[in-house]
């Protein structure tokens, strides 16, 4: 059913953790099991599809090589940033508002460990004013 | 049931011995605590997020370094489970003291 190119060139990455399965086979399914899932995460705003693409790259990682384990961590980088621009060239007042909202998080959870920490509170909102305030 | 114990034990002896360097060890424990601390500002979920991607790094370093799965997946688990006790908002703001003391003794 697949072809032979893709057989040799699996063949070709070696065996993974899984009986019967190249690193390449592997990886490939867990990259896809995670782009699915963060589709579906993006598109219906649910929380436990985040959690299934999650493991599912985390147990594609365990299963296989260090090389590909690397290459997982890229193709995966690959996919959320290409779901988070796509989110938010078809969604931009959505993402405006989950950028408020983490931008917002962030600030009140820095200035209370700046200020646990005992530094400035007048040099720490500083900081807070100048950096930049989530993806643009 | 000890006999499971024992093997896991060897799988975390084989883990050792592979990355084989006690500050490497402490430098991947404290990463993972980091990012736990940092996901659990988020909450639970993200506390053990910031957990799990520390003990994936001390998957790969015991891979690279020769381990195999299991010796590598032992030591996934111990320090995920480490950095998940020990990642808290508490041990961020110790470390922000500490490098301010470093910053102003330096």
């Amino acid at each position: 059913m697949l072809p032979d190119w893709y057989r040799e060139m699996a063949a070709a990455t070696g065996p993974s953790m899984v009986p019967g399965f190249a690193n390449a086979d592997v990886a490939i399914a867990a990259v896809a099991v995670f782009a699915v899932f963060l589709v579906v995460t993006v598109a219906l705003q649910s929380q436990w599809t985040l959690d299934v693409a999650f493991v599912a790259l985390v147990a594609g990682g365990l299963a296989v090589t260090w090389p590909a384990m690397t290459a997982i961590t890229a193709a995966a980088l690959v996919v959320l940033a290409t779901v988070s621009f796509a989110h938010k060239a078809l969604w931009p007042e959505r993402q405006a508002r989950i950028d408020a909202d983490a931008g917002r998080r962030a600030s009140s959870a820095v200035a209370s460990i700046a200020q646990d920490a005992g530094l400035d509170p007048a040099e720490v909102q500083r900081v807070l004013r100048e950096a930049p305030k989530g993806p643009r | 049931m000890t006999d499971w114990i024992d093997t896991a034990l060897r799988y975390v002896q084989a883990a050792g011995a592979a990355i084989d360097s006690v500050g490497m060890t402490i430098a991947i424990a404290i990463l993972a605590s980091i990012l736990a601390a940092v996901g659990g500002i988020s909450g639970m979920r993200y506390r053990l997020y910031g957990a799990v991607v520390g003990g994936m790094i001390a998957n790969v370093v015991v891979k690279a370094m020769g381990g195999g799965f299991m010796p590598a997946l032992a030591a996934m688990l111990g320090i995920t489970l480490v950095g998940a006790v020990l990642g808290s908002t508490p041990l961020l703001v110790v470390l922000i003291k500490r490098m301010g003391r470093a910053r102003r003794g330096g």
